[in-house]
């Protein structure tokens, strides 16, 4: 009887994203240590900003800063390893800064995350946090990070 | 068809294409096509009541594509269907969901953005079964010339620019690479003002083949004979004998200049005068619904009346599946 075969195979699919001027405008942001977002029809503010509000299918407008600071909306710490990201542990928020009215996504970086119940303890929703920014920016989402608020 | 089934009508058509849309992503130009269908009829999304979107991932580079594209779609809330196979068969899904009593009408979208993919044909080897034909290396083009090749081996001329690309296809001969979006309203009758509509839908026919190049005659035409014969069976009056025209999203010209050949026609049927393959920058997984779209033009085009025109589709390597879908400038009986 023949043993049946496997083959390794690997997707080597290369993009090169187009991200419109919305997007492309609130990366440039980062770099200058601001985060952008855009008001929709109804007034809210998107964060980070969007060319269009999917709630009401309209376009969003104005272009408003928002603050460097907010409030954890949810969050986790992982201690699995993934391929391609980061190695663990680490602590990823979703964060809802002032003036905005979507919550931004980010990791939240020192503090120690070995001992999980500490961790949690100091990680509760509505936790105050402030957006900390690269000194060596490349207009990515590697630009910011969230710590917590002294 | 039966007359006691309320009919579907094509309310309003858009395609949004260029060779590459460098200035807006993706979703960007999705909402932009969205809108646009539905600003031209005075609607919101509000007015919708389902979406049918069809959207290739890898070539877009977006796994699960609806994910991300339903919300610029407009399909927050709404009763919303991806199409994976062919943007043709999102056309077809949405007209068999109004004849199915689902709602008074749909969203139709189909788009594809080769420009975001470095490589497309790499993408298109992707389709390819991992076992032995991801290994020796295929993708559309050399699929069409495959089946080009035993067009020619039965008689058909091969074209001024042959060989060029993939023996016997050239340039020319096979359809322009682009970004683009097309959508459409449809919607049952009686949900509408009468006159409104741009189009009428006739029937619809599609079918898959093996997916095994060898295990058929990919010049036999056998999926596009089949959708036919579907629409001629429920629909003898919508069939290929009385079409006016027909815009077909052929692999190559060569399949274009052999439907005349294959099927019987009615003398003086126009064929492609949208323009040639090569002219209309589109994608594989978009050009069937994209001429679709182009049928509909040819009606709004000849006299007002019971004129009839085709649209075609393939998908999959060589014509492994086909779409076929009669418009008509009335509604009949």
């Amino acid at each position: 009887m023949t043993d049946a075969k496997f083959y390794e195979q690997t997707w080597d699919l290369q993009y090169k994203h187009a991200l419109g001027e919305t997007t492309s405008r609130f990366l440039e942001g980062l770099t200058q240590q601001k985060i952008w977002g855009r008001r929709t029809t109804d007034g809210r503010v998107l964060v980070p900003a969007r060319s269009y509000d999917d709630q009401t299918h309209m376009p969003t407008g104005e272009w408003v800063e928002v603050g460097n600071s907010g409030t954890i909306e949810m969050f986790t710490i992982v201690y699995e390893p993934f391929k391609g990201l980061p190695v663990p542990p680490y602590a990823l928020v979703y964060v809802l800064l002032e003036g905005a009215d979507t919550a931004l996504v980010g990791y939240l970086k020192g503090l120690d995350l070995k001992n999980q119940k500490d961790a949690i303890a100091a990680l509760g929703i509505g936790t105050k946090v402030y957006v900390h920014f690269s000194k060596t920016p490349v207009g990515s989402a590697a630009d910011y990070w969230f710590e917590l608020s002294k | 068809m039966e007359n006691s089934r309320k009919r579907v009508a094509v309310l309003a058509s858009v395609g949004l294409l260029g060779n590459f849309e460098n200035k807006k992503s993706l979703e960007e130009i999705i909402f932009d096509a969205s809108k646009k269908v539905l600003d031209s009829l005075g609607l919101t999304i509000e007015d919708i009541d389902s979406l049918v979107l069809a959207g290739q991932d890898e070539i877009d580079g977006r796994v699960i594509s609806i994910m991300p594209s339903t919300g610029p779609a407009g399909g927050v809330g709404k009763d919303t269907t991806l199409i994976a196979s062919s943007s043709d068969h999102a056309l077809i899904y949405g007209y068999l969901r109004l004849l199915a009593g689902q709602g008074k009408n749909v969203l139709v979208m189909g788009w594809a953005k080769p420009s975001e993919s470095v490589d497309p044909d790499r993408a298109e080897l992707m389709s390819c079964e991992p076992f032995l034909l991801r290994q020796i290396g295929m993708n559309n083009t050399i699929a069409a010339a495959l089946q080009a090749s035993k067009l020619v081996s039965q008689g058909l001329e091969t074209s001024n620019s042959t060989g060029k690309l993939a023996w016997p296809l050239g340039d020319r001969d096979l359809p322009a690479r682009g970004d683009s979006v097309y959508a459409l309203v449809l919607a049952v009758e009686g949900s509408f003002t009468p006159g409104e509509e741009i189009a009428w839908i006739e029937d619809a026919g599609w079918t898959t083949m093996s997916y095994e190049l060898g295990a058929r005659d990919i010049n036999d035409f056998s999926a596009l004979k089949i959708a036919i014969e579907q629409i001629s069976n429920r629909s003898p009056h919508a069939t290929s004998k009385n079409w006016d025209a027909i815009e077909i999203a052929g692999d190559s010209e060569y399949v274009v200049r052999s439907v005349s050949r294959e099927f019987e026609l009615k003398s003086g049927v126009e064929i492609n005068k949208s323009g040639a393959l090569a002219d209309l920058p589109t994608s594989p997984f978009v050009s069937g619904l994209a001429r679709m779209v182009m049928a509909i033009d040819r009606i709004k085009l000849l006299p007002k009346g019971g004129n009839m025109v085709a649209g075609i589709g393939f998908n999959g390597f060589a014509g492994q599946g086909a779409a076929v879908v009669v418009f008509s400038g009335s509604k009949g009986e």
